[in-house]
């Protein structure tokens, strides 16, 4: 249990931990409710480690409320920090309280353990379209907030497929263009960035989706909207901030501008490439710089997407290209974050001239065995956390035998080679399976057997036939 | 009295009509109060007063109207804000007009909820306050309100993410392949295929997958310090361009690494931070090490740094500096002096510091490769104290210096820089440099005379003898006051030997009428005593039994001090 140490801090420092402390007690209260019959032992200490939380928090104030708002997670009035730790706990709340379109949970003074228990198991094991009562309403010791006057966001499949395809559009617009000199044009990447960073904030995994589409007609735009997802997506678990998550979204998506300037015949060459070749294209990253240079004045905006563009193919151990004059130079975070994401969607994306294409099972196979020596290996494992050992659009052979394509990468705090599978063959074809639930039999779980490259193409596209469905254009033409 | 049905709706109806006269009203304060608000932090700085007095009544007047109606949505047009389809907002001028600054930058609806706190409201009008023109190339307006992420204020804007036609065509056609792909996974070849994850897989290393958690809490932490670490971009960004100035295969690529290098450098000299540009120029060393052929390009950077605007706030901050900002900074000084000699002269010029002169001077003065015409083009400068350190200089750089360089300073009206000329002429090896001091032995000021006496004294100037003689002969000298004898008999002692015995006896010797004063016959004798020959001995035997008590005293004491292995100089 956490107890504030009042002798080295400050009231609001308390306060905060006292936040933090409640946020997770309930988190984990709600994740055992999930697994656990009431009178489990370990859900009765969760039930009574939330009820003291919450009596430690309310003995300063006679209420205390955990609210939802633009995806930021508050107590009372306070924001709570979003840290690298306590990220999947935050973004688990704040789902669970949209989920139940619940603008905020009050806790009073009165509250009781049996309370704290109903809540917990309500929350926990029932759907929102449950007919019972919920213990919010019933005027004892936990109520909630009114629902707020905002409007509800637009369909989310719909706007990712809108912003994917604007990031699509706007890395096609900018590599024509040879630059971002045009303010419009700046302005329009920036707004796509946000987008995407919205996006991601409210539910990374839709756009991750996206990213296992391949385009082959244009492998160099479509990598970048690939890139800025991934990198996005990873800043995000790292607990960077709206304003850096826009910067490093930024960042991917430029990142192979210096691509313009090596000749097009060497990018689509089929055949190996000559020393010459190589020679050309290894100064892409410094194109980047100097194309981003050219522009004129440079925004303070861009300053990270120039730096991460230079060193995006710098190893971690410093070798890579281009050579470094200074041998002690540290890569910046953004640089290493785009070094994984680039080399993982350039490896994981079917070229004629491969003989294999490689799934991204081998992707992740690749970044492992490479960690430490060309990236940097906490990001490799959080990159793996993210995406699971086996990320969206592998195709899976069961252990019960069925064939599936990985849609979404393991839920919170499970196993990460248990994600959730799309069946394609067998008899459940079209069923979507959780590998980390009991769904088969007493004491077995289907578990991923071996990995598939469908007609050695690595991947399926890993995306929901209804987001298909939607449209690229705006909603109101 | 009872009032009809008909009545009552009437009623209701101005009662509706009333309140949203009221709301529109209310809504016009505050839309009002904002304006004034945002106008006062662009005009004020921070935690100035008049920001106060305007934003408490507007945050009362949101308060109050929030409370009432949970949420204020705000229509805005390209000239005014609408609220219910009422105007409420309009300014005449679209200068700091915030409808057209919202509109301008495709913002269409602004509403703010029921629950907004002070900090958002302040923080919402300084964002505001930030959208000037030069801004906005930078970071629109919409990129401010989206960063700060406001819990209880929402905007919508004209639709971000509209595609071109053309693009509209090829993400359908995308779609639809991506369609397919996923219909014929039914028919896909599974034949090519590999194990999946395995826990005794050597190739990999061994992750503890099973917790769905793969880096732990201090490894996160270190992360945390790394972003902390990198809230400052620029040092990153100085570091990519110093390498893409040795890397690029392109002139033009060096010319634009080096321009925007010069132009953060310089940007922030003019603040007064010299982190970046000691790290640059740390880095811009190891680029001409590796590349020598790009030494021009860092040259570059370095004379784009050596202006007077660039220099100014380093000098000025000199003084008043703890001691190791001014070690950096003069270190930064020290690397930049040879391409800034310009603007160190003029930077000496206006420096009012003592610390600030001071090393200037040294670094000209230490610095082999100071032009000195350079020096010799400012000495008509009216400031007298500009030409002092302009011959300060002069005389440090010795032997580089010709000494009729010194020649207008010699006869500059002010005594001081005069005095200085002197000094520099003393150290000068030029053999014109006797000429200019003998000529200095006539200066109106006795300081000068005196300083180019003791100049020629320790140049050891023998030529210089028979003038200084005639000078300390001369009736006029005997007036003078007792430094400037002093420092001529210096000068006469460290030149003289037996042949200004003759000139040494009429000094001292008594006399009826027109005896010499008596400090110039005291330096008679001391000059005797000086050259010390047996011939200067006798001299001083005779003085010894002169009528004047203290000529004897004298002669007396120098004898002494000569039988005893002390010579007793002119300066004892």
């Amino acid at each position: 249990m956490v107890e504030a140490n009042t002798h080295s801090v400050t009231p609001a420092d308390r306060i905060h931990a006292l936040d933090q402390q409640l946020a997770h007690r309930l988190v984990i209260g709600l994740r055992t409710a999930a697994l656990h019959e009431i009178g489990n032992a370990t859900l009765e200490a969760a039930v009574e480690e939330l009820h003291l939380a919450v009596r430690l928090r309310l003995a300063d104030t006679g209420s205390v409320t955990i609210s939802a708002r633009n995806q930021c997670l508050f107590v009372e009035r306070d924001r709570l920090r979003v840290a690298p730790v306590n990220y999947a706990n935050v973004q688990f709340l704040i789902r669970k309280l949209e989920e139940w379109t619940l603008p905020g949970l009050c806790f009073n003074a009165q509250i009781q353990e049996e309370e704290v228990r109903e809540l917990l198991v309500f929350l926990g094991r029932m759907s929102p379209d449950t007919s019972a009562d919920p213990p919010w309403g019933k005027g004892g010791g936990i109520g909630a907030e009114a629902p707020s006057a905002k409007p509800t966001p637009a369909t989310r499949a719909d706007d990712t497929l809108r912003t994917f395809a604007a990031a699509m559009d706007i890395s096609r617009d900018l590599y024509d263009a040879f630059g971002t000199s045009d303010r419009s044009r700046q302005r329009s990447l920036r707004r796509v960035t946000q987008s995407m960073v919205d996006l991601l904030r409210e539910d990374e995994h839709v756009l991750l989706g996206m990213t296992s589409i391949k385009n082959f007609d244009g492998y160099l735009f479509n990598h970048c909207a690939n890139v800025a997802v991934l990198s996005a997506a990873l800043g995000q678990r790292l607990g960077l901030n709206k304003a850096r998550l826009g910067e490093l979204c930024l960042a991917a998506l430029l990142h192979d501008l210096g691509k313009t300037l090596v000749p097009k015949e060497i990018l689509d060459k089929t055949g190996d490439l000559t020393d010459g070749d190589w020679e050309q294209l290894r100064r892409h990253p410094v194109h980047s710089v100097e194309i981003l240079l050219g522009q004129g004045r440079v925004s303070p905006g861009m300053l990270a997407a120039i730096v991460a563009g230079f060193e995006h193919h710098v190893d971690y151990d410093l070798t890579g290209y281009p050579p470094l004059v200074n041998k002690d130079h540290r890569i910046t975070l953004f640089g290493r974050i785009i070094a994984i994401a680039d080399c993982y969607d350039a490896i994981t994306t079917p070229r004629a001239y491969r003989v294999v294409n490689l799934t991204p099972f081998d992707g992740v196979r690749f970044l492992l065995g490479n960690m430490g020596t060309k990236f940097d290996p906490i990001l490799v494992r959080l990159f793996i956390e993210l995406l699971g050992v086996y990320p969206p659009g592998t195709m899976v052979r069961l252990s019960s035998g069925e064939v599936g394509v990985v849609s979404r990468p393991p839920l919170p705090a499970a196993p990460l080679d248990r994600p959730l599978v799309k069946i394609v063959r067998g008899p459940a074809s079209g069923s979507l399976l959780d590998l980390s639930e009991a769904c088969t039999g007493p004491g077995t779980r289907p578990a991923v057997v071996e990995v598939i490259n469908p007609d050695n193409l690595g991947l399926l596209p890993a995306l929901d036939m209804t987001i298909l469905q939607g449209s690229a254009e705006p909603k109101d033409s | 009295m009872r009032s009809t049905g008909r009545e009552s709706a009437e009623q209701a109806g101005r009662g509706i009509a009333h309140d949203m006269e009221a709301d529109v009203a209310a809504v016009a304060e505050i839309c009002a109060g904002l304006q004034k608000a945002y106008v006062s932090m662009r005009l004020y700085p921070p935690g100035h007063s008049m920001i106060e007095t305007r934003m408490q009544p507007l945050a009362s007047a949101l308060r109050s109207f929030l409370s009432r109606h949970g949420s204020l949505p705000l229509d805005v047009e390209e000239s005014r804000l609408t609220y219910c389809g009422e105007p409420v907002f309009q300014q005449d001028s679209m200068r700091d007009d915030m409808a057209f600054i919202l509109f301008r930058e495709g913002v269409r609806q602004l509403t703010i909820y029921a629950g907004l706190e002070d900090r958002e409201l302040r923080d919402l009008v300084d964002r505001f306050s930030r959208t000037t023109e030069t801004m906005a190339q930078d970071q629109d307006l919409v990129t401010l309100l989206w960063e700060a992420g406001f819990a209880h204020i929402d905007y919508e804007l004209v639709d971000p993410l509209q595609l071109e036609p053309t693009a509209v065509n090829s993400f359908e056609a995308l779609k639809a392949n991506t369609r397919a792909r996923i219909e014929d996974s039914e028919r896909a070849d599974l034949s090519l295929t590999t194990s999946g994850w395995r826990e005794s897989d050597t190739a990999l290393p061994r992750l503890e997958i099973d917790r769905g958690v793969l880096v732990g809490p201090e490894e996160l932490t270190a992360l945390e310090q790394t972003l902390e670490q990198e809230a400052r971009p620029l040092e990153q960004f100085v570091e990519v361009l110093s390498e893409v100035i040795a890397c690029s295969a392109i002139d033009q690529g060096v010319e634009n690494a080096r321009r925007v290098l010069s132009q953060v450098l310089v940007a922030e000299l003019q603040e007064g931070d010299l982190t970046f540009v000691l790290l640059a120029l740390d880095r811009l060393r190891d680029v001409r090490c590796h590349r020598p052929d790009r030494a021009a390009a860092c040259d570059a950077v370095l004379v784009d740094l050596a202006t007077v605007a660039a220099l100014r706030n380093v000098v000025h901050g000199l003084d008043g500096a703890l001691q190791h900002r001014r070690s950096d900074l003069e270190a930064l000084l020290h690397e930049l002096v040879p391409y800034c000699y310009p603007a160190l002269l003029d930077l000496l010029a206006e420096a009012e510091g003592q610390r600030a002169r001071k090393c200037i001077l040294d670094l000209l003065g230490t610095d082999p490769r100071l032009p000195l015409t350079l020096l010799r083009d400012r000495l008509s400068d009216p400031n007298w104290f500009v030409v002092r350190n302009l011959v300060i200089l002069l005389g440090a750089a010795r032997d580089r210096c010709p000494a009729e360089y010194l020649l207008s300073p010699l006869h500059h009206t002010d005594e001081r820089v005069r005095r200085e000329a002197v000094r520099a002429l003393e150290n000068l090896p030029d053999g014109r440099a006797s000429t200019l001091l003998l000529s200095a032995l006539s200066d109106q000021s006795s300081a000068v005379r005196t300083a180019a006496a003791r100049a020629l004294g320790r140049r050891r100037e023998a030529e210089a003898l028979p003038e200084l003689l005639k000078l300390v002969e001369s009736r006029v000298f005997a007036g003078r006051e007792p430094v400037e004898v002093e420092g001529f008999f210096e000068a006469v002692g460290a030149l003289s030997d037996d042949r200004a015995l003759p000139s040494l006896s009429r000094l001292w010797e008594d006399r009826l009428v027109h005896s010499r004063s008596s400090h110039v016959r005291v330096g008679a004798i001391r000059v005797l005593a000086a050259i010390g020959t047996p011939a200067a001995l006798a001299e001083l035997e005779r003085a010894r039994r002169s009528r004047s008590r203290n000529i004897r005293e004298e002669a007396e004491h120098c004898l002494l001090r000569l039988k005893n292995g002390l010579v007793p100089g002119p300066a004892s």
